[in-house]
């Protein structure tokens, strides 16, 4: 009987070809996911090394009467909300028994801080929020 | 009968270029990708390590403590904080090396590196005189990382009258005078601690700065006093 010597039908190499492609894509995306993760990562370390200055900055600010902002190196900006505001008791009126106090306030703020990043392409993914007890002299 | 052959001349040399390009450009995949995530695997690791050291140096000058001691030249009681444009010497109330103890410390540039350096109070006891950078540097040196044009400015009260000016037993009403800015800060003049410290510098070629807020950031904040009385 004559032996038929036959390469792989085009069914099996379009097979091959699928499934090779089809590893060689999860990998790829793996690798992509794995870089997008890394640069947030970058990113989150980098706020956390300036979240210090940032929140000391913003104090400042806070303190000088401001309400919103941007960071010296411009890579972030904020907003403060005032939350409460309450005065300074210095002493009680024995008459009245009423609080007097004029020296200051304290205002409870919600500063919102986000990430301006320097390329288009940063997600916002280091912004931040917390809230920050501030003393005012009072205006009144 | 099958007649049986083996591959011709130009079939091995197709099948050669088409291998050796195979190789080839599996070889820049491998070092695109592999090589590439161990590089930025490294970084990444490098800037954990980098921001463990930076922290410790910045609660170093957070945690400054009003220590006062008496001064040879003037046998005044005075307090050891001593901020200049491109240095400063303070102490700190816990020692990177010995953290159950007080340390000066000195932070600058040496070397073209912004470096911390430090003596804990059983390695160089400050009594009568403020020990110089030298000195310190020769007990502990952390080297943080290369800096150029490096300078600091102190935010804080021109005087302890000031700062509570108005203030008495009868009556509270808010100082009229407010803190300022100084390129220089000794605390042996000006009797306090600065509020805020503002260190700028070129870092990379980038500029930044850095706020840290002493007074109101350090909980356990300790007066110590190493004073001693005359008589």
């Amino acid at each position: 009987m004559k032996k038929i010597s036959a390469g792989l039908t085009l069914i099996e190499v379009l097979i091959a070809s699928v499934l090779l492609f089809m590893s060689l894509g999860l990998v790829a995306t793996g690798y992509q996911q794995y870089q997008l993760m890394q640069g947030k990562a970058m990113r989150y370390l980098d706020s956390a090394a300036d979240f210090d200055s940032i929140v000391s900055q913003i104090h400042f600010d806070l303190r000088a009467g401001k309400v919103e902002g941007k960071t010296d190196s411009g890579a972030y900006v904020w907003k403060a909300q005032e939350l409460k505001r309450a005065k300074e008791i210095a002493n009680i009126d024995e008459e009245s028994g009423e609080f007097n106090g004029n020296i200051g306030v304290l205002v409870l703020f919600e500063v919102e801080v986000s990430y301006q990043g320097n390329s288009a392409n940063e997600d916002a993914g280091a912004a931040f929020t917390y809230r920050q007890a501030v003393w005012l002299k009072n205006e009144d | 009968m099958a007649k049986e052959r083996g591959l011709t001349l130009l079939e091995m040399l197709v099948a050669l270029v088409l291998l050796s390009a195979v190789i080839t450009l599996s070889g820049i995949a491998y070092r695109f990708y592999v090589v590439g995530f161990f590089r930025q695997q490294e970084k990444l690791q490098l800037k954990v390590e980098q921001l463990r050291v930076e922290t410790a140096v910045k609660q170093q000058v957070l945690s400054a403590a009003e220590f006062y001691f008496t001064d040879r030249e003037t046998n005044k009681n005075r307090l050891l904080f001593v901020g200049l444009q491109d240095e400063m010497t303070f102490v700190s109330h816990k020692s990177i090396q010995k953290p159950n103890e007080e340390a000066t410390a000195w932070l600058g540039v040496q070397d073209g590196h912004l470096t911390y350096c430090e003596a804990s109070m059983s390695q160089l006891l400050v009594t009568d005189a403020i020990p110089s950078a030298d000195s310190l540097c020769e007990y502990y040196r952390l080297s943080l990382f290369a800096v150029t044009e490096f300078s600091a400015s102190y935010f804080g009260w021109r005087s302890f009258a000031e700062r509570y000016a108005g203030i008495s037993e009868g009556s509270q009403i808010p100082s009229p005078f407010s803190p300022e800015w100084f390129d220089r800060y000794s605390a042996a003049e000006l009797e306090m601690l600065p509020l805020w410290i503002r260190f700028s510098y070129r870092r990379d070629d980038q500029e930044q700065t850095l706020w840290l807020e002493l007074v109101e950031s350090d909980p356990d904040k300790k007066r110590i006093f190493m004073t001693r009385e005359e008589g």
